[in-house]
């Protein structure tokens, strides 16, 4: 009985213990639970964001996660808090098996200059599916739309138009620091 | 409250224990206004909605013009469209204003008690097209998970009431009025809220969508996801998905406002028509008819009922002469009562404040009686007036209640289980009122619906009109 009790105390404790001073193992139990219809998910999740770029380290064993969600997170917080030359750990997630992993690291990675992540955009161009786990969710297809449009200034509709813009314009694309946009 | 009491707290949450104490709960006395972000200030007719928000972080900081396109997307929506008053709730004029200031760009911290007392803490993180970011909508902070507490309200009267409205007022909103009666609104479901600091509290990334934006300001108005809803209404939980339509729904608006118990007066008038018609041995003659009564909301009860007193059905005009005959008629007036039920479902109903659904119950039935007949069909009169005497057939309510009538069946659209979507042409449903009662379009002044357009009642053709000649908002 008595022993019960100390450990309901303990996992009390345990629970109210915030994110600010949570451990790895911590930080991969908000990872695991997430759940953007749950309250405290999403403001766990918002907690690592609002460390900052404390929160890289944190985030980058979480890259190759076997769990596509937990990989997706480390997109969520790397993308908000990292500078482009650090966001380049999320290269290799370009090549993610997980459509929502793929594409949420295209997106972060593509505001931040890197032009691999434009022809990984315009592969999703035509996907049926959603980003399931943000809240509220998107259309793979109209995020990577709006993505693509917003830093090439390019008013390209259909997957076939941006796939021949790549093809024509792949080899001189380069990001404009100053003006946040891909010129060609 | 020291750190040691606040885990304590937490823990004994986590057991099961002291939950309702240490969570808001839907009892309203236990809140104070203060800290809650959404007030509702009434003045007779004029329902005004003020919810405050104060933006802090990045996103709103280093892009001062955020604040005024926040809220002019806000406004523009949930007043359905730029003007005031462009929303009615029953005979109420609605109007929403979003209030937003900025914390001071050295605020310590995310907490809620690091911001303004009475508005709702929103963080705007700067956040990039491309990135991914969370939005307000699943936040709570000492709820328990798949609690489902409806909102809760807190009114105040008399004098604290105006007290309390003359305090809150904003000077660009007194020229509403000055409010007798306030409330606020608080709903945790969606929300989330900080019960210890009073204060309501969310994400709204820097780059959200408008239609985003719009959906979750809905939360702060107090209304939940709205999972029954179109994909594109605005507070349907796919909204996001694509940058969507900005059209509230009706039944948000009852959601805020429903719980306050507002409730109107309608002044009513029928006026029904009949033309003279010789149908085989019948002479039917031409007749006109009305019935004014009052239709008053049940304050005292959940559902607002409306009821109305017994009322005259009165003959205005019997047509003393047919084919060759002259006839000597007596009218017998009827008495009426209704009572009636309010629709609050289709978009259109924003503009009308819903429609009234009216149930009619004969006290006493109207009769054209004929006491002599002069002409052709008599030679001094018939002494048998069976003939063009049939006691019921010229009965005004058997086109009120709808007997035999060949009528054209009115047309509405009921959608409670089925709601419109306002990007798709409204469902035609006919419904067949006139077995039952009849409609009015709408639920303010001049509204008026026209039943039994060239309806046949044994040949004669059979019109009524009804209509609101005046609507008064009933005092609390």
């Amino acid at each position: 009985m008595g022993l019960s009790i100390l450990l309901l105390v303990l996992s009390g404790f345990s629970c109210a213990r915030g994110p600010e001073n949570a451990s790895l193992s911590d930080t991969k139990t908000v990872m695991k639970l997430y759940d953007p219809k749950k309250n405290q998910s999403m403001q766990d999740v918002d907690a690592l964001v609002m460390k900052g770029k404390g929160a890289v380290e944190e985030m980058k064993p979480f890259i190759n996660d076997k769990d596509p969600k937990v990989r997706w997170i480390a997109v969520y917080v790397i993308g908000r808090v990292a500078d482009p030359q650090t966001a380049k750990m999320l290269l290799p997630l370009l090549q993610d098996e997980d459509d929502v992993v793929r594409i949420s690291a295209a997106g972060t990675l593509a505001n931040k200059g890197v032009t691999e992540a434009l022809p990984v955009l315009i592969g999703g161009l035509d996907s049926s599916g959603s980003i399931e786990y943000l809240s509220p969710q998107r259309t793979i297809a109209e995020f990577c739309l709006d993505v693509l449009s917003t830093y090439t200034k390019q008013p390209l509709e259909t997957k076939q138009d941006w796939q021949a813009w790549w093809e024509g314009n792949k080899e001189r694309v380069q990001w404009d620091e100053a003006e946040d946009y891909y010129r060609f | 409250m020291n750190l040691f009491l606040k885990r304590f707290l937490r823990f004994l949450c986590a057991i099961g224990v002291f939950c309702s104490t240490t969570t808001p709960s839907a009892s309203a006395a236990s809140y104070s206004p203060e800290g809650m972000g959404t007030l509702v200030f009434l003045n007779g007719d004029f329902v005004l909605i003020v919810v405050r928000m104060e933006l802090w972080g990045e996103g709103v900081w280093n892009d001062p013009t955020l604040p005024y396109r926040w809220e002019k997307i806000i406004e523009d929506a949930w007043n359905d469209g730029s003007s005031a008053n462009n929303v009615k709730y029953k005979c109420y004029k609605v109007h929403v204003d979003a209030e937003i200031k900025v914390s001071a760009t050295d605020r310590p911290g995310p907490d809620a008690e690091y911001g303004t007392p009475g508005y709702h803490q929103i963080w705007v993180p700067e956040t990039k097209t491309g990135d991914m970011a969370n939005a307000y909508s699943a936040y709570g902070l000492y709820l328990p998970e798949g609690d489902i507490q409806e909102i809760a309200y807190g009114t105040y009267e008399g004098d604290l009431a105006e007290h309390y409205a003359s305090q809150m007022m904003e000077s660009d909103q007194s020229s509403f009025g000055s409010g007798t009666t306030s409330a606020f609104i608080w709903n945790p479901l969606p929300l989330g809220a900080d019960g210890e600091k009073k204060a309501t509290w969310g994400t709204m990334p820097s780059t959200l969508s408008d239609s985003a934006v719009a959906h979750e300001f809905g939360h702060l108005l107090g209304v939940s996801q709205d999972g029954n809803a179109c994909d594109d209404n605005i507070m349907s939980p796919m909204h996001g998905v694509n940058d969507g339509r900005l059209q509230p729904y009706p039944t948000y608006f009852y959601q805020i406002l429903h719980p306050l118990n507002l409730a109107c007066q309608w002044n009513i008038r029928t006026d029904v028509h009949m033309d003279a018609t010789a149908v085989g041995t019948y002479f039917p003659p031409k007749i006109d008819a009305h019935n004014e009564f009052i239709l008053q909301e049940n304050s005292e009860k959940i559902e607002f009922a409306a009821v109305s007193k017994s009322s005259d059905f009165v003959y205005d005009f019997i047509e003393p002469q047919f084919t060759c005959n002259t006839f000597v008629w007596e009218p017998h007036n009827g008495r009426m009562k209704y009572r009636a039920d309010i629709f609050y479902n289709l978009k259109d109903d924003l503009k009308t404040g819903g429609r009234l659904y009216l149930s009619p119950t004969v006290l006493q039935e109207p009769t054209e009686e004929i006491k002599n007949i002069f002409g052709c069909g008599a030679q001094g009169g018939l002494k048998d007036l069976s003939m063009v005497n049939p006691p019921i057939h010229h009965n005004l309510l058997y086109g009120l209640i709808g007997k035999n009538l060949q009528a054209t069946p009115y047309t509405y659209q009921t959608d409670e289980d089925d709601p419109s979507c306002p990007s798709a042409p409204e469902k035609p449903l006919t419904e067949q009122y006139y077995h039952q009662g009849v409609l009015i379009d709408g639920a303010v002044k001049e509204s008026r619906a026209e039943h039994f357009p060239n309806a046949d009642l044994f040949g004669a053709q059979f019109t009524y009109d009804i209509r609101i000649e005046n609507d008064t908002a009933l005092p609390r």
